[in-house]
Formats: structure tokens, C-alpha cells, sequence
């Protein structure tokens, strides 16, 4: 039998059996993909740099839907972690990249100045829309995995 | 962490800590959240205090001070004691918790800790004692509680400690 490689995207299929807070959940996913503070691309680099941290292959084969694509070749250019040089990045994608595999280490040793880049790029509305985003992607990452290892 | 917080909360106050938190600074997220953290403690198939003990472990591990001092009246209702809440550390399996939640730790840790690392002896118990709605309930209830005190952590800003303080569930 074959079973279904569960991502942040569709694990939304696995907890619909939660009842009430399904939807709740649902919601905030569409709402953090939807914000005018992050671009959706840029949030899609964080979810493959984090699915790439995570070693979540199912993940990193997953491709959001956006309204303006990202290059393959810039997200090879991600996987292989040559962000920090290649040009095709912009200098707040950088940024938040870096901030991104800072908080995967942990939230708590996030320098001052990697937080502070952040700010002076998004402002402040975009940095807590940032952070939000990045909570609720490296969560549903991890119950695809866990979710993923109990179909076993 | 900061000693400063990096982002300032919005002014006013609605009561509702997530609304009133810096959170509040991108009204087109706010309301799903805060309605999501609603419905994490209002549409509950999981009992009070086992969420409860879930949202404290992933506290300590995120060390959010915030968190960590909150206890929800509906979990001390449900029979959450201090005593309980002491023994939510390191060394757990070996601590007077119950069967239950000392599982309920597990499937937190696994999240928390290691979530490809899942065996099939602790898949196989989860399971066994937890139904599919509880199980789904307590992942959803765990990437809320981890998305909002890893935001509480990246605002900086944090006292060193604070009092144990009851609080409403939303």
C-alpha cells in the first residue's frame, strides 16, 4: 500500500480529525502566506532553507503556489547554501535567511544585529510577520515528519 | 536574547494577550491566531491539565519566561498542581506523572526535539491510548503553543523570571 508523503502543505488532511481547531489552523496558514508585510517568495526560501535544516525530503520537493514564481535556479542556489554570494539574492532576502537559520538553532541566541537587519529591511510589523511565518512553517514541518513516521 | 524588546506592542489593550503582545502589529494575522489559541484550549478533545503539561514542556525548552509563568485556570481545575508542573523536566519518565502524561511529554519531545527520530514503539503507543482526534488536537495545540513563544523569544525583551500567574483560558 502506498502511503502519502505528508508536508507542511497538505498535513492540514491529516488533522482535519482534530474537529473545531482544523479551521482555526488552516486559517493562520493562509493568513501568513497572504501578508503584505513578508513577500510569499521570500517565505518560500525559508520554508526550503528550514524543510533543508529539517532534512525533510518530501518537503523540500514541495513547491508553493505563488503569484510570482521563484526561479528553480535560485532554489538550487538555496539548497546548496550559496545564498550568502550568489546575486540572484537580495540583500532582505539575505537577511532573512540568515535570521531564519539562526531561529532553527534557536530563538533564544538570535544576535541583536542578525534581528536588527531584519527590522531596518521589513520594519517592525514585518519582522513579527516574519517570525510568525516562521513558527508556523517549522511547525507544520515537524508534524509532516511526525505525521509521516506514525504511516510507517 | 534581547534584554530590549526589538518590536514594540501595539498601544491599548484588548485583554486578550496575543492581541495586546506585539502580535498585534500585523492585523492580518492577529485575529487567526488569536482565534486558533482560542480554540486550542475551547475545542479540546484532550483534557485541560494534559495540554497543560504539553504547553509547559515546550515552554521550557523554548525558555520563554512569559509561557513559563502562565498557568490556564482550566488546566488547575482539571488537577494540574505546582507539584505536577515541578516534575515536567528532565529525568520525567522516572517522576509520579501519569502513563498519560508522561506520553503526551513524549509526543511533545519528538516535536520539540526530533520529530524524523519517532519509533514505531512510540508511534505504536501514541496510537494505542491517544484517538486520531486527540492525537491531531495536541499537534495543532503544540504548533501554536511553539509558533507563539518562539515569537515571544524573538521580541526579546524577557525578564529573568516572573511569578507563577493564573490566568483565563481565551
Amino acid at each position: 500500500m502506498r502511503t502519502m508523503s505528508v508536508t507542511s502543505a497538505n498535513v492540514s488532511e491529516k488533522l482535519t480529525v482534530a474537529g473545531e481547531a482544523a479551521a482555526p489552523f488552516e486559517d493562520v496558514w493562509r493568513a501568513i502566506w497572504n501578508q503584505p508585510h513578508v513577500p510569499a517568495s521570500t517565505l518560500e526560501l525559508c520554508r526550503l532553507d528550514l524543510a533543508r535544516l529539517h532534512h525533510a525530503e518530501a518537503e523540500l520537493a514541495l513547491r508553493m503556489p505563488l503569484r510570482q514564481g521563484l526561479p528553480e535556479a535560485k532554489i538550487e542556489s538555496l539548497l546548496r547554501q550559496n545564498w550568502m554570494k550568489d546575486p540572484a539574492f537580495s540583500e532582505t532576502e539575505r537577511a532573512v535567511l540568515n535570521f531564519t537559520e539562526w531561529y532553527h538553532a534557536s530563538p533564544q541566541s538570535i544576535p541583536d544585529d542578525v534581528a536588527g537587519e531584519v527590522i531596518a529591511r521589513l520594519g517592525q510589523s514585518g519582522y513579527v510577520a516574519l517570525i510568525e511565518a516562521l513558527g508556523f512553517i517549522d511547525g507544520r514541518i515537524r508534524v509532516a515528519l511526525i505525521y509521516s513516521r506514525m504511516q510507517d | 536574547m534581547g534584554a530590549v524588546a526589538r518590536v514594540q506592542a501595539p498601544q491599548g489593550s484588548t485583554g486578550d494577550p496575543i492581541r495586546d503582545s506585539a502580535l498585534g502589529l500585523v492585523i492580518e494575522t492577529v485575529e487567526q491566531i488569536a482565534s486558533l489559541n482560542r480554540h486550542a484550549w475551547r475545542s479540546s478533545p484532550v483534557r485541560a491539565s494534559l495540554l497543560e503539561i504539553v504547553r509547559l514542556r515546550n515552554a521550557r525548552t523554548v525558555n520563554c519566561q512569559f509561557c513559563k509563568s502562565v498557568r490556564y485556570d482550566v488546566a488547575r481545575r482539571d488537577g494540574l498542581t505546582e507539584s505536577k508542573v515541578d516534575q515536567i523536566r528532565d529525568g520525567y519518565q522516572e517522576s509520579g506523572l501519569s502513563g498519560e502524561e508522561k506520553l503526551a511529554i513524549a509526543f511533545a519531545d519528538a516535536y520539540l526535539f526530533d520529530p524524523q527520530g519517532v519509533t514505531a514503539e512510540l508511534a505504536s503507543r501514541l496510537k494505542q491510548h491517544f484517538t486520531p482526534a486527540q492525537l491531531a488536537h495536541l499537534a495543532i495545540a503544540l504548533v501554536a503553543f511553539n509558533a507563539t513563544s518562539r515569537c515571544a523569544v524573538s521580541i526579546g525583551g524577557m525578564p529573568e523570571n516572573l511569578p507563577v500567574t493564573e490566568i483565563s483560558a481565551p
